[in-house]
């Protein structure tokens, strides 16, 4: 069944596994750390300024009691109750008329405690309690520390008509406003350290994750390339031992397995190769004892003329199906190998089409592929062109152009007929062992062995080309079997240089 | 060229196949002499040298190579390895022991006695060949059939000399492998290139001073060989 989601590689789930996991630990300790921080921080300038307030809070009840012993001469209001400089900020106080604030730098000068306090604060105080709230004042935070201050003025006041006593009330209301912008700076330098911490533990996930994929898939990896190695038919790969105990079943069977391949690869070619040997004796005697026959044919009675014919042309497509029988067989072993040698290809196409066809086949050839020479395998060349030459001829009427074309990487060989083509949905399949045209089924007096075109395709592609069927390039009817050659065309007038370049050096 | 008379000895080990050959190549003309095994084949030619040796690789006790390397202590007679086998080692290796040509079986009648008539051809000289040739160390006397470099008697196979002469006679042309191929040995262009290399490498061996740096028979890359003058 195919997976309906798009599956995510182990390498990137390991690392994104990785990844969430040096976040989440980082994004934890990064935030226990501040809020610990914080609190400790905030809680003792708390501590601090509450008891600095409270301390204050009491020397201005004694000022305000001393005044009102004096009875609050100019209505109170020259006195100085208010420490001069508050340890951390602004102190205010309201007492019935007398309402008087110190000033800091970290407020602005037009500070008023009446709209400036917080409400909620002043209405605590004023409700005769004490009050710890922090806010933001004009934009910087701060701390404020509300204190109701009893100040049994009432008794001591001396008359109704006396001075304007300030004491309408008994209470006055104390506040100091603390800054808390220093714990904020350093709260907030922690916080930008923490969010780097974090991040630079969530890029060491990262990397840690690719090692920790790295390491645990380079086995995977490297079996995949053993594999691939596998596929083109190369089994001196093995995998090298191990000592890992969870990866060692798994390359010793690999191993097996690529030995017992091998094994069984080898027996395949050593069969066909004893098989090719032991036919050919037989076909030696064979050739040879009808060739004599046939020398003395005349001197025979007309059936054993007819006979010793018949023979004779079966016994060379006999011949000629053990030659490509044996030949597809070395492929199948992976016992071939190219001898390749520096071919002038146009030289080559014009002997092998005037080889099958001598009459009326025209030759073309590109202008500068003349003078141009290419490394390759003249035997397999000329069996490719003669095995087409014959295809042609047995299904076309017979081959009417050779065309020799340099293209992009290499050089294209063309052949042509003017037959009845090839039907698309065969083009493929006419290259494969023992499959002929679709008149096939009836042999009459075909001669082919039905591996000509499956020869020609791995002939091709040893050299590292191809071959595939196409219409006529004129739209005509008929086929065109083009085979690519790679190659590196070098021209005789070269240099030497051009040609070790072109990969000449095995020219002995 | 007559065939009448040529002795031709054929090591072979199979029984039929050395009485089909010597049937078909016995109508051709030539005079058959046969040998079953290595031993017998050196035995029959040192009593008397034949014209042509035909020889199969695979054979029992002494093996092919080891019996061309034998006859070729003896003589310069044309040798021609029968394989039955593709093996390009094989072949490589046949030639370097010595051999003149190879065959691989199944081949015609027709095929081998094209083969032994051309390697008993002398090579042709194109227009009036000078008897004697020399370049710089290199005496060639082609009437004789003798060759001396630096002085020294060289001691060519016949198809050695016939491959210098061809390259000699035209010094400086570059001739391809499929020419000497057809000049030396009777191919036409689909012969097999490795005799003419295998056989420039041997020449070289005996008549250059020093074979990894020829000075005399230089190969022309990517079109063949030719004589330095």
């Amino acid at each position: 069944m195919e997976p309906t989601q798009r599956q995510f590689g182990l390498r990137t789930r390991i690392v994104a596994s990785f990844v969430v996991l040096s976040a989440l630990l980082a994004l934890i300790i990064s935030l226990a750390t501040y809020l610990l921080v914080q609190n400790s921080m905030v809680e003792r300038r708390e501590s601090i300024a509450t008891s600095n307030a409270f301390a204050n809070a009491r020397l201005v009840r004694e000022l305000l009691l001393d005044e009102a012993d004096h009875g609050f001469s100019d209505g109170g209001d020259s006195a100085e109750y208010l420490p001069r400089s508050p340890a951390f900020g602004v102190a205010a106080l309201r007492y019935g008329s007398i309402v008087q604030h110190t000033t800091s730098n970290f407020i602005d000068g037009s500070f008023n405690p009446q709209n400036d306090l917080p409400p909620g604060l002043q209405a605590v105080v004023a409700n005769h309690q004490t009050a710890i709230q922090r806010v933001r004042l004009k934009g910087s935070p701060v701390l404020v520390v509300g204190i109701a201050l009893r100040v049994p003025a009432g008794e001591r006041t001396l008359s109704a008509d006396g001075p304007s006593s300030p004491a309408a009330a008994d209470w006055a209301e104390y506040y100091e406003v603390i800054s808390l912008a220093d714990i904020e700076q350093a709260l907030r330098r922690l916080a930008t350290a923490l969010i780097v911490m974090g991040l630079s533990a969530t890029a060491a996930g990262a990397v840690t994750g690719r090692w920790v994929s790295h390491r645990v898939l380079a086995p995977l990896v490297e079996m995949n390339s053993a594999v691939h190695a596998l596929a083109t038919m190369s089994f001196d790969t093995k995998l090298p031992a191990t000592g890992d105990p969870d990866l060692a079943p798994l390359v010793s069977s690999f191993n097996h397995t690529v030995a017992a391949l091998q094994e069984r690869i080898d027996r395949d070619g050593r069969f066909a190769s004893d098989v090719g040997h032991e036919l050919r004796s037989p076909l030696t005697t064979l050739t040879h004892s009808i060739d004599v026959l046939q020398r003395y044919l005349q001197e025979m009675p007309v059936p054993a003329q007819q006979a010793v014919a018949l023979l004779g042309e079966e016994f060379d497509r006999f011949r000629q199906l053990i030659g490509d029988l044996l030949e597809i067989s070395r492929f199948d072993a992976g016992a071939q190998q190219l001898q390749r040698s520096p071919l002038m290809i146009g030289e080559l196409v014009r002997h092998a089409a005037h080889l099958t066809i001598p009459d009326c086949v025209s030759v073309s050839i590109d202008e500068d592929l003349e003078d141009v020479v290419i490394m390759a395998d003249k035997r397999r060349l000329v069996q490719v062109l003669s095995n087409l030459s014959v295809n042609a001829q047995k299904y076309a009427g017979g081959v009417t152009e050779f065309r020799v074309t340099r293209v992009v990487g290499g050089v294209e060989i063309a052949v042509l007929d003017r037959g009845p083509g090839i039907a698309v949905p065969d083009r493929r399949r006419i290259f494969e062992r023992f499959s002929r045209g679709s008149t096939a089924g009836n042999r009459g007096s075909d001669q082919g062995t039905g591996l000509g075109l499956a020869l020609v395709r791995e002939h091709v592609k040893l050299h590292g080309g191809t071959v595939e069927v196409q219409d006529r390039p004129d739209g005509e009817t008929g086929a065109c079997f083009v085979v690519f050659l790679p190659a590196n065309p070098v021209s005789i007038y070269d240099t030497a240089e051009d040609f070790e370049a072109a990969g000449f050096g095995l020219d002995p | 060229m007559t065939t009448m008379g040529t002795r031709i000895l054929t090591v072979e080990d199979d029984e039929r196949i050395r009485a089909s050959v010597k049937l078909a190549l016995e109508t051709e003309g030539w005079t058959i002499e046969e040998a079953e095994n290595g031993e017998r084949a050196i035995e029959i030619f040192s009593q008397a040298p034949t014209e042509v040796v035909l020889i199969d690789i695979m054979l029992p006790g002494l093996d092919g190579f080891e019996v061309c390397r034998a006859i070729r202590e003896l003589s310069d007679v044309p040798i021609i390895m029968v394989t039955a086998r593709d093996d390009t080692n094989d072949i490589v290796a046949g030639l370097e022991a010595g051999a003149d040509d190879y065959l691989t079986k199944p081949f015609a009648p027709k095929e081998l006695s094209a083969r032994i008539r051309a390697l008993l051809r002398r090579a042709r000289a194109a227009g009036p060949a000078l008897s004697h040739l020399r370049f710089g160390e290199l005496d060639i006397h082609q009437d004789e059939g003798r060759v001396s470099a630096a002085g020294h008697e060289v001691h060519l196979t016949r198809t050695e000399f016939n491959l210098l002469c061809e390259l000699a006679n035209n010094p400086s042309r570059v001739f391809s492998r499929e020419m000497l191929l057809e000049r030396v040995w009777g191919y036409g262009y689909f012969g097999d290139g490795r005799l003419v290399d295998v056989h420039i490498r041997r020449l070289r061996t005996k008549i250059e001073q020093d074979p990894a740096n020829p000075r005399r028979v230089i190969t022309v890359r990517g079109l063949g060989y030719k004589l330095q003058p």
